[in-house]
């Protein structure tokens, strides 16, 4: 599992996660892979975020 | 190996800015269907051997990638391929009121298409539409669009060993193409030795991509795939409605658009289909093992309708050869709070006549009306035909 955020202005709905709002980061499943997200690289917030 | 069942797919498309150069597409699209082969033309390799068989070997002929793709025809994704045959003329609106995007015959914009099966995808990049077909199923729009792609990437392997620690490249097997790797851009992830990179570079040469510094180890000849993208929708519409469809027929197109305003004034139909064809053509080109362009040709269109028969009118404008025009509006969901607008197409065709206009007896069932229409082009209109679509998208996105 890994953190992306939604980096467009987009809000979308992901088969599996449900919505993701525009600008809004959340965990995804594995082997998630879409260009309108980018990684967050880890920290010690985004671990405790769900 | 897990087995896939077709539902977990999607289709993933995105306008080109150039017809031979790819884009990541990241827009998603519902399918009902596709399938769009690669048809490498695998002939017998004939030559005098010294043997009786009739060959050792295949040769290849001149590749086509061309097939079809199926979509309920909610008004945001039909505009993608309203788009992938005729040209976008002009946007106006906003996201409170809808879009208003009106195509009218030109040249339609070229696609990158992602088609995944399972993880892995098959990129199309160069796609043009050739044949937009409309046509509705219990009740329900669906549209059809038959085209043709430059290229494709989906399964290639590996030429040059990866040993482990720090690889930052990859060299594609040319024994599919001279340049394999056409199609791949930066940010697609692709999947070697079991490994999932991110490319960061595609070499000009078209054998070559390269990856941040990766620990990957795999032989020459081990397969490398494209990795399907997740799918990311935003808010999907309904497809357009029978239910919700009028069409209007009169001697020229305004009085086509007035019958179509209302119900009223509107030709009741039993079964409605259309299709506009650019009459697409593969041009051979040196260098491009495909086609080398594609190119419009002589554009076509038909409209059949079939409807109660309530007197010999449509049979007398058929045998006389008489200019009729159509207005077909699809109406769909509001996009307004106050209900004053909504989506909608409108399909708008200048002059059409009967090719057939047959009334057909058969016992126990009321007699109808079953025409074919034939789209032509309208000297006082200087026109043909006009699609507006009335959606929630933005105009940029085509």
């Amino acid at each position: 599992m890994a953190v992306f955020k939604n980096k467009t202005k987009e809000d979308f709905f992901i088969p599996d996660v449900g919505l993701v709002r525009a600008g809004e980061e959340k965990e995804m499943p594995e082997g998630f892979n879409n260009s309108n997200f980018e990684k967050v690289e880890k920290t010690q917030d985004n671990k405790t975020k769900k | 190996m897990a087995n896939s069942l077709a539902d977990k797919s999607f289709l993933a498309l995105k306008p080109q800015v150039a017809a031979a150069t790819p884009i990541l597409p990241a827009l998603f699209a519902p399918l009902v269907s596709v399938n769009i082969p690669l048809d490498p033309a695998f002939s017998a390799s004939r030559a005098m051997k010294g043997i009786s068989w009739e060959s050792d070997d295949l040769l290849k002929g001149k590749r086509t990638i061309k097939g079809d793709i199926e979509i309920w025809a909610d008004p945001d994704n039909l505009a993608h391929l309203v788009n992938m045959v005729c040209v976008k003329t002009s946007t106006a609106g906003d996201a409170a009121s809808g879009y208003t995007h009106i195509f009218d015959p030109g040249e339609g914009k070229s696609y990158s298409l992602d088609i995944p099966r399972s993880t892995y995808a098959q990129r199309l990049y160069g796609w043009r539409g050739t044949k937009l077909s409309f046509s509705f199923e219990d009740n329900k729009m669906k549209a059809k669009i038959t085209g043709e792609a430059l290229g494709q990437f989906y399964a290639v392997s590996l030429a040059v060993a990866l040993t482990g620690a720090g690889m930052t490249s990859a060299v594609f097997k040319t024994d599919y193409d001279l340049r394999p790797a056409d199609g791949l851009v930066i940010g697609d992830t692709i999947i070697v030795g079991g490994v999932e990179v991110i490319l960061t570079s595609v070499n000009a040469n078209g054998t070559t991509v390269g990856f941040a510094s990766t620990a990957v180890t795999s032989a020459v000849g081990d397969p490398v795939y494209l990795k399907a993208q997740t799918p990311s929708f935003t808010a999907l519409q309904e497809p357009l409605y029978f239910g919700n469809t009028l069409v209007g027929t009169g001697a020229d197109s305004a009085a086509a658009d007035t019958a179509a305003a209302t119900r009223a004034a509107a030709t009741m139909c039993e079964e409605i289909t259309a299709e506009y064809d650019t009459g697409l053509q593969a041009h051979p080109g040196s260098g491009y093992t495909g086609p080398g362009v594609l190119l419009n040709g002589v554009r076509t269109g038909a409209v059949n309708l079939t409807r109660l028969f309530t007197d010999p009118q449509q049979y007398q404008k058929w045998i006389e050869n008489v200019k009729q025009a159509i207005t077909i509006i699809a109406t769909g969901r509001y996009i307004k709070t106050d209900l004053s607008t909504s989506e909608k197409l409108t399909i708008k065709i200048n002059k059409v006549k009967l090719m057939t206009n047959d009334e057909p007896l058969e016992v126990g069932q009321y007699i109808m009306d079953k025409q074919a229409y034939k789209m032509l082009y309208d000297p006082t209109d200087g026109d043909a035909l006009t699609i507006t679509i009335v959606n929630r998208t933005a105009g940029t996105v085509y």
